[in-house]
């Protein structure tokens, strides 16, 4: 069996949207995980219980179940409780609600690994609690999670294929359908491959830097 | 005159362990008190109340008629409270506890522009005036990582000064540091004290600074004051036989013997 290089670039047209749509739901699926990440933290941190304890159960039924049957139950359960999402944006909050609960442990380390005194000198300070946050502990904490975080993001491009299995077409998908009409899958599915191990390569050097200069910057 | 730092019966559990077992104190505004006593004996823990880090499980407190945690107040008349108790005292740490990520006139400014209101401008001025107090002038813009133990504490120190509080609270400043640096600490902590503009708690293990820079010395052991006297009674006749042997003990040691 031979490699057909002529197919394979007649597939880039093909490929090149759907890897588009692959790269959007990742960034929208980032942008959740981020920021929603940042608030289980900071709820599971809270005193009051009934805010740290729905926020530590939705972590834990999270991380505990596939995320595919997650997809899947965004997917039905939405439009059953009458919220109509398209398949890319349920598939982006999917991967975002998934991936929040692992950064929201990320967070948490993160936070606590600024040590007690920092907080202390804060106080003694009588900064304001919102400022000890903004500006003393949060930017400490981040320097030390980037790393973690970083590799969630890979861990969620690479999980993106999932979405296919709800009607989403990301690269995997596209990949299927031009195999189908072909019947020729070695072409595509190789080049699905690369693509996903040069982007992965890329994002993690990315990151690497990203780190690199937040430490200079924060000298932390 | 009437106490700036006040306390009545004051008590403090962690866990298991009682590290406060009633403690009355009055200090008076402009005195510089020494505490020493073995460790474990709850010195440290009565700074980090007076600082209204920590609330105390019985008795009162009061800063300057500040009561940082009435009881029954709760929300944001508490929080009122705490930071009128706290505007009026800062504290230097045994570990610095300066912020990393700002320059030594960053950790200087901070808490003047957030706190105090001050223009960020007039701030700085007011910054390298307390670095140049404490020797630092040239270390304006470099990190902590770049600093040694010694310009460290020296800029945690400036950056109390910065808030200008009626009472600092010195919590063994000297026993992170290398012995060489130690012996500039103590002349700037003598300076300090000799201006008589604030009022000085320090926890040192120093017997000589003690006895030579303070007018009071507290004796502490197991949670409570054994013996409360001027230096001179303190270490030349203490009253009672645990502060006899511990000074002795660290004398010897200070001695090099």
């Amino acid at each position: 069996m031979s490699f057909d290089w002529s197919y394979a670039a007649s597939l880039a047209p093909v490929l090149a949207p759907a890897l588009w749509v692959t790269v959007q739901a990742t960034l929208a699926g980032t942008a959740i995980a981020l920021t929603l990440g940042l608030l289980l933290a900071l709820a599971r941190r809270a005193q009051n219980a009934l805010v740290s304890r729905p926020a530590a159960a939705f972590v834990e039924l999270v991380r505990r179940t596939p995320l595919l049957v997650q997809l899947y139950f965004l997917f039905f359960a939405l439009p059953a409780a009458g919220v109509s999402l398209s398949p890319f944006a349920t598939g982006a909050l999917g991967l975002g609600l998934h991936y929040a609960a692992y950064c929201a442990e990320v967070y948490r380390a993160g936070i606590e690994s600024v040590p007690r005194g920092q907080w202390e000198a804060a106080a003694a300070l009588n900064l304001p609690r919102a400022h000890t946050w903004l500006r003393i502990v949060l930017p400490q904490a981040i320097a030390r999670m980037v790393p973690a975080l970083g590799n969630y993001v890979v861990a969620m491009f690479k999980e993106t294929p999932l979405l296919s299995a709800i009607a989403v077409v990301e690269l995997l998908q596209a990949a299927k359908i031009a195999g189908s009409e072909t019947f020729r899958y070695v072409e595509p599915m190789t080049l699905v491959g690369a693509i996903f191990l040069v982007l992965s390569l890329v994002t993690a050097k990315g990151i690497r830097v990203l780190e690199a200069r937040l430490a200079r910057a924060l000298h932390a | 005159m009437s106490p700036i730092v006040s306390l009545r019966g004051v008590r403090k559990r962690y866990g298991e362990t009682e590290v406060l077992r009633g403690v009355d104190l009055d200090v008076a505004p402009g005195e510089t008190v020494s505490i020493i006593g073995p460790s474990g004996s709850g010195k440290s823990t009565l700074l980090r109340i007076v600082m209204a880090l920590d609330e105390p499980d019985a008795g009162t407190i009061t800063i300057d008629g500040e009561m940082p945690w009435a009881a029954g107040a709760k929300g944001r008349a508490a929080s009122a409270r705490l930071r009128r108790a706290r505007e009026r005292v800062g504290m230097v740490f045994q570990h610095f506890n300066l912020f990393p990520h700002m320059t030594a006139l960053g950790n200087v400014t901070e808490a003047p522009v957030r706190v105090l209101g001050l223009e960020r401008g007039a701030a700085q001025a007011r910054a390298r005036e307390h670095l140049a107090r404490v020797g630092l002038e040239d270390k304006a813009g470099s990190y902590p990582a770049q600093l040694s133990g010694g310009q460290r504490q020296r800029v945690a120190i400036a950056r109390a000064l910065a808030m200008q509080p009626k009472v600092m609270l010195f919590d063994e400043i000297t026993s992170a540091l290398d012995p060489e640096l130690v012996g500039g600490l103590l002349a700037l902590l003598r300076e300090l004290a000799q201006q008589r503009t604030m009022t000085m708690l320090i926890v040192t293990h120093h017997m000589k600074f003690a006895e030579a820079s303070s007018d009071r010395v507290l004796f502490f052991d197991r949670g409570m004051i054994v013996e409360d006297a001027p230096p001179a009674a303190m270490f030349g006749a203490p009253r009672d036989e645990r502060v006899r042997r511990f000074v002795e003990a660290i004398s010897a040691v200070e001695r090099g013997g």
